[in-house]
């Protein structure tokens, strides 16, 4: 059987396998705190985003969290709800973002909304389904403050990425 | 950075401050949930000032309830850990005697489980 692909499809495979290589690299870092990490994949969905539009980026960033927690046998645990939660949160923030008017945010602007709601949305999904204990209350502040942090980060990243992929060969 | 850039990240950083007093200026607790391994869990309120004799699985434990906080004053126990624990007053904080299978947590919001495992 022949599976008849677009050119967008293998761009979307392409930038989807250089996510999850990013993503499967982080995990090997050591953690301060649960739930806090650089994110650098989250670069790769930024540039998505600015380059070719916010379809194929929830694509690349979809296909990162399933791929990615397939590779590191967190697929359905916990680990995983949470990053799909975090994700479909900035996603959906992103979709919000790219509406508005004028010219609007660029990569930094974001890569930060897009952190603190991934944040936000893991967040949410911890307390809702694992942690529902008032106490968890109290990491937020470091936790969006991490956010805050490794969202500037990213999106610094992000767009010197952009000038780097936009520039035109001498 | 665009100047749209420059709005979020300022509102951004400006509403950390506000978050770090939110969250952790807890709120204090009205009521006092008494676990031990029998029975039901007996909650009261933190009001007015008084002495509990509260029964575990060793003997005694001695709970005092002042001003809207509560401790362990004494404990059937040897290691004492939950009298060090001292006062405890936020909603959501906990002292146990787990020797003696007594605990005590500060009510507030919503607090079903403290946690869920799968």
């Amino acid at each position: 059987m022949q599976v008849q692909t677009t050119r967008e499809d293998h761009r979307i495979a392409w930038l989807a396998a250089l996510a999850i290589a990013i993503h499967v690299l982080e995990a090997a870092l050591p953690s301060p705190l649960p739930g806090v990490k650089p994110g650098l994949a989250n670069v790769i969905t930024i540039v998505v985003l600015v380059q070719f539009g916010w379809r194929v980026a929830a694509w690349v960033s979809l296909l990162r969290v399933l791929c990615g927690s397939l590779l590191l046998g967190t697929l359905v645990s916990p680990t995983f709800f949470l990053s799909l939660g975090g994700a479909l949160a900035s996603l959906a923030v992103l979709a919000l973002a790219a509406r508005l008017p004028g010219r609007g945010l660029g990569p930094v602007g974001y890569s930060l909304l897009a952190a603190q709601s991934h944040m936000l949305g893991q967040f949410l999904i911890a307390w809702q389904l694992f942690i529902p204990h008032p106490g968890l209350w109290t990491l937020l502040p470091l936790l969006l403050t991490a956010a805050l942090l490794f969202g500037l980060l990213s999106g610094i990243i992000a767009h010197m990425m952009l000038q780097g992929v936009t520039r035109e060969p001498a | 950075m665009t100047r749209a850039d420059w709005v979020l990240l300022l509102a951004l950083l400006a509403g950390l401050p506000w978050l770090y007093v939110h969250f952790w200026n807890s709120a204090p607790g009205q009521q006092l949930a008494i676990l031990t391994a029998e029975g039901p869990p007996r909650i009261l309120p933190l009001y007015p000032n008084r002495e509990l004799r509260i029964a575990g699985a060793l003997g005694d434990s001695l709970i005092r309830i002042e001003q809207g906080r509560a401790r362990f004053i004494a404990s059937a126990c040897s290691n004492k850990v939950c009298v060090q624990r001292g006062w405890i007053d936020a909603s959501g904080e906990t002292s146990a005697c787990l020797p003696n299978r007594v605990s005590i947590q500060v009510l507030g919001r919503d607090a079903r489980y403290d946690a869920v495992n799968f």
